[in-house]
């Protein structure tokens, strides 16, 4: 199917991005592509006017400063799988991400897209998480604004931006000392949306980060079990409360073994 | 296979790996065999000073392909660039390939950023271009692809032009050998 008729505008600098988000009526950025165009093709989305990001190259860059990894939204995901500076230092994303998709995908695809397209089953916004993200949107009428990671994700496809708003840079403080990190999931055939999922990362008994993956309408992160962790709780023990409160058995006992795997990896 | 060779600059060293605009198509030859393909800008690490970089390259009419993941440090009197990374081999490519490779690099790296003229006139603001969905609206890519390489498109143009002229002549004979049999 064709999508439905909508005016195109392709900004060359955030400034142009935003002053065309906020002047148009019921406006879509598009980044990578990967889940709008699809949703498009269905119909299911009937934006009247899309903002093509891919001409501003000031959004596309992935950066060290001060110990903080800051991540331009436009940064394809291949960059990311490809950075050095994050396998050495934020290891999860590197993991997390090599689970996305395919590489044809992840060639074109953004981090920021997918955070911003917020699907339940999508790796990058659960390692986030588990990471402490913060994330930076600004808005021609708003100005800036820094959201938590707790706070961005809403429910299914839903996040804390506003139609004008654009994400422009996802921030990652550096990791504690020590910590080691895990990415692990399950998914019916490669390259498919995952069941279930769990990222953990894990310093000793003074820090422990578990975000789950398709256990909740937004990543799910699980404070008892990372206490319970921190107190010297055993892998296993930790798994079965982090998935405790699923309802679905099958899930409950996917997303337990794979929280367990994952802390022992991390270990 | 790990290589590395330095560069020199005609600009401070940092400032221009950071900015990323050396990045585009790459096309080297190794021997008689010639190789094309791309280097992009993958990281900024400002704590360690290293600007880290994904290159890779294709044999050009046969099978082979040569990719390194680069660093690129400022060196020692700040317009010095060494260039060093692991570079993987695939299909006939030879290790000549993998040396041509962060030769294409370097000379990249070396002609953007070269100084622009005094007389060079200022960038020229380009208004945002606005059209409805379907009507051919032309965006300019963000990063030049091989597309963009003039000998690559007269190489496509060519084999298109001898394709067609291929073509017309088997038709023609055809054509002719059709007559005589009727």
């Amino acid at each position: 199917m064709k999508p439905a008729p909508f005016e195109y505008a392709a900004p060359r600098t955030v400034d142009e991005a935003l002053g065309a988000l906020g002047s148009a009526e019921d406006a879509k950025p598009l980044a990578g592509g990967q889940s709008l165009v699809p949703l498009l093709n269905f119909r299911l989305a009937r934006p009247a006017t899309i903002v093509d990001l891919n001409g501003v190259g000031e959004l596309a860059y992935l950066r060290r400063s001060g110990g903080t990894l800051r991540i331009g939204a436009l940064t394809r995901q291949a960059t990311l799988e490809r950075s050095a500076v994050v396998a050495r230092d934020w290891p999860l994303l590197t993991r997390a991400v090599a689970h996305v998709a395919h590489p044809a995908i992840r060639n074109r695809g953004t981090v920021g897209g997918s955070v911003a397209h917020a699907d339940p089953a999508a790796e990058l916004p659960v390692a986030l998480a588990a990471l402490d993200a913060l994330f930076h949107a600004r808005s021609a009428a708003r100005g800036a604004r820094t959201i938590a990671a707790a706070d961005f994700f809403q429910a299914p496809l839903m996040t804390a931006l506003e139609p004008d708003e654009l994400l422009v840079e996802i921030e990652v403080p550096s990791p504690p000392e020590g910590a080691r990190a895990a990415f692990a999931e399950h998914a019916r055939t490669h390259g498919d949306f995952a069941l279930a999922g769990a990222a953990v990362v894990r310093a000793g008994t003074e820090h422990a980060a578990i975000a789950l993956l398709g256990a909740g309408p937004t990543p799910v992160r699980v404070p008892d079990a990372e206490r319970a962790l921190c107190n010297g709780a055993s892998a296993a023990e930790a798994a079965r409360i982090a998935g405790a409160e699923l309802d679905d058995d099958y899930r409950r006992a996917l997303t337990a073994e794979l929280v367990r795997r994952a802390i022992e990896e991390a270990a | 296979m790990r290589l590395s060779r330095s560069v020199d600059l005609r600009v401070p060293a940092w400032a221009a790996l950071a900015a990323g605009a050396w990045g585009g198509p790459v096309r080297v030859r190794a021997g008689e065999v010639e190789y094309a393909g791309k280097v992009a800008l993958v990281d900024v690490d400002e704590d360690a000073r290293v600007v880290g970089a994904h290159a890779q390259a294709r044999r050009v009419g046969g099978w082979g392909g040569v990719a390194a993941r680069l660093e690129l440090r400022p060196q020692g009197g700040e317009r010095r660039v060494e260039i060093s990374g692991d570079v993987e081999l695939s299909g006939e490519a030879s290790e000549e390939a993998a040396e041509a490779l962060l030769g294409g690099v370097a000379a990249r790296l070396e002609d953007a950023v070269r100084e622009p003229a005094p007389d060079a006139a200022p960038p020229v603001p380009v208004p945002v271009p606005r059209v409805a969905a379907g009507s051919g609206g032309e965006q300019e890519p963000r990063e030049p692809t091989l597309a963009d390489d003039p000998a690559y498109r007269r190489r496509l143009a060519a084999r298109a032009a001898m394709a067609v002229a291929v073509g017309a002549a088997v038709g023609a004979i055809g054509a002719a050998l059709g007559r005589r049999r009727s």
